[in-house]
């Protein structure tokens, strides 16, 4: 019961469906709460955690994760606090980083941008910690 | 031609009768008028007050002057928009949950520097400074609203709200309805005067936060002749339309409401629910130049849009989350339906995990509700210090040997999906 047996392209792997759901529940309640897709952290989950191979998770994931959005964004919406102006805005901006991003991650080395990324969110995560120093 | 006479006699008698009746009415009027002019001399004092402009921009300058009765002087100025936001908060101490869609996008008090407050306790009259109570308050990040409105007797500038208020709803929960998803038992909704004035005051602390956003210090230059001026200047991010200004001396005396219009004029717009103005360029360029770095760098976008969006433009976080979260719905189906056009998903794995995600997404936005703008950035902060160590390990050599072994085998799967997909339509 616990082991969900996935068939994909012929081969067959298992997975340990108690890890799935506790870990998919718990980046769920995190990222709904604070409103960002929760990709980043449940790739690796079924990935490193699971011990399932990349090329089945990168669809499945991202299938996982709408489940997540779609309910959150609801819930969202029927307590009033979608601003449908700030969500245009936002994705609209976001529709078109999905066209310009892929043209401009090919000529960038996709090592250094995420250290660069994670400079920023340490800087950003500490800003948010309210630690001290942090300008 | 005598025929012809007749009708135009008696227009001419209806045109009389109509003439009277509209005279009359008058009449009627004037008298009534009459009638209640002894009784607008027994009401309380008034204040005058007039502003130098009906319309202002952010920033501008406004020049509020008035006559103050005699024996009294302007010692508050109490400002509030007319559009209203939605706000709630829970009570960690009896664990309920107020919520109110009337609370205005923008308030203010201002008070006069040189005002020193006086309060009864139990007899005897102490008199402080308000300047000394402020100062004490702005320091203090633990600061109550309650205390402050009560110790500076601003409470007495504290109308507007209360006022337009109609209903707070409260709901009593507990920590297993949270978990569950509910708010919990909704109670009847406040209706005793008092218990809405403090709950008001509350819920707008919860929304400005800040003290200093709230409360201003000004001069406030009362002449010997009666008259008074002041000059006050709203931020560019207030909300647009009309404004109530009042100006106060004390509990009785006021002045009658004046209405100011903030212009915003494109490119600044209104967000209704955020409750502010902006230049709409603004959010858009850093959603496009995160979500694109976000891009890159395989992560989304969210993470570093929403606290962006807090730091920089004062956004509540109920907001934030509530309309960052769907903008990327479009994009998410997009790759689901590209990545399923080549088979390239496990339903069964996908809706497996999905499920339990499905349960998460309804109880997140509730916590969020739940938590305060300071625990939320903690929570985030982790989570952001989190991802970048998953980031910084993600570079390591370990990481990106197997992830180029796994990333060449992707690839191969992806080319022979596509295939498989191209002579499938072929075949048919």
């Amino acid at each position: 019961m616990t082991k969900l047996k996935i068939e994909f392209w012929g081969q067959e792997f298992v997975a340990n469906m108690i890890i799935g759901a506790i870990g998919g529940f718990l980046i769920a309640v995190a990222s709904s709460l604070g409103g960002f897709g929760g990709g980043p952290f449940v790739v690796p989950l079924l990935t490193v955690i699971m011990g399932l191979p990349i090329y089945v998770v990168v669809g499945s994931s991202l299938l996982a994760i709408f489940f997540n959005t779609l309910m959150a964004s609801s819930r969202y919406f029927f307590f009033g606090q979608t601003d449908l102006l700030l969500f245009g805005i936002m994705a609209i901006g976001a529709v078109s980083a999905g066209f310009i991003g892929p043209r401009i991650a090919k000529r960038l080395s996709p090592i250094w941008v995420k250290r660069v990324a994670a400079v920023g969110i340490i800087y950003l995560g500490l800003k948010l910690l309210g630690i001290p120093w942090i300008p | 031609m005598r025929y012809k006479l007749k009708p135009r006699l008696s227009f001419f008698l209806y045109f009389l009768i109509f003439i009277f009746i509209i005279f009359s009415g008058n009449l009627f009027a004037q008298l009534q008028a009459n009638a209640n002019k002894p009784v607008t001399e027994t009401l309380p004092l008034k204040i005058e007050l007039q502003a130098d402009k009906s319309t202002f921009k952010g920033g501008e300058k406004i020049k509020l002057t008035g006559k103050v009765p005699e024996g009294y002087r302007v010692n508050f100025i109490e400002i509030t928009s007319k559009k209203k936001v939605q706000v709630s908060r829970l009570d960690r101490k009896d664990f309920k949950f107020y919520l109110s869609k009337e609370i205005p996008a923008f308030y203010q008090i201002w008070i006069a520097d040189d005002y020193v407050a006086k309060i009864d306790k139990n007899g005897t009259v102490e008199e402080k400074p308000v300047k000394e109570i402020y100062q004490k308050y702005k320091q203090d990040k633990k600061w109550r609203i309650g205390e402050f409105l009560k110790e500076s007797n601003a409470n007495i500038a504290f109308i507007t709200p209360v006022k337009e208020i109609k209903q707070i709803n409260v709901w009593k929960t507990t920590i297993l309805r949270a978990i569950i998803g509910a708010r919990g038992i909704k109670l009847e909704p406040l209706t005793d005067k008092k218990d809405i004035s403090k709950e008001t005051a509350r819920l707008i602390q919860t929304r400005f936060k800040g003290f200093g956003k709230i409360f201003v210090l000004t001069k406030i230059k009362n002449n010997p002749d009666g008259t008074f001026e002041a000059e006050i200047t709203l931020p560019g991010n207030a909300p647009k339309d009309e404004f109530t200004v009042l100006a106060i001396a004390d509990k009785e005396v006021k002045s009658d409401p004046i209405i100011l219009t903030h212009e915003v004029t494109f490119p600044k717009v209104y967000f209704p629910v955020a409750g502010t103005s902006t230049n709409i360029f603004g959010p858009f360029l850093l959603a496009l130049l995160i979500c694109t770095f976000g891009v890159i760098m395989g992560a989304g976008g969210g993470f570093i849009l929403n606290p962006m969006l807090i730091l920089i433009y004062g956004l509540p976080h109920g907001v934030v989350a509530g309309s960052v979260m769907p903008s990327v719905l479009f994009s998410q189906a997009a790759g689901i339906y590209n990545y399923s056009k080549i088979g390239f998903i496990s339903w069964k794995l996908g809706i497996g995990v999905g499920i339990f995600m499905l349960i998460g997404g309804f109880i997140g936005p509730l916590l969020n509700q739940f938590v305060t703008l300071e625990e939320y950035k903690f929570v985030f902060g982790i989570i952001l210090l989190i991802l970048a160590a998953l980031l910084l390990w993600q570079t390591t050599p370990g990481y990106i040997e197997k992830s180029k072994k796994e990333k060449a085998i992707l690839q191969e799967y992806l080319k022979r999906a596509k295939e498989a997909k191209e002579k499938k339509e072929i075949s048919k």
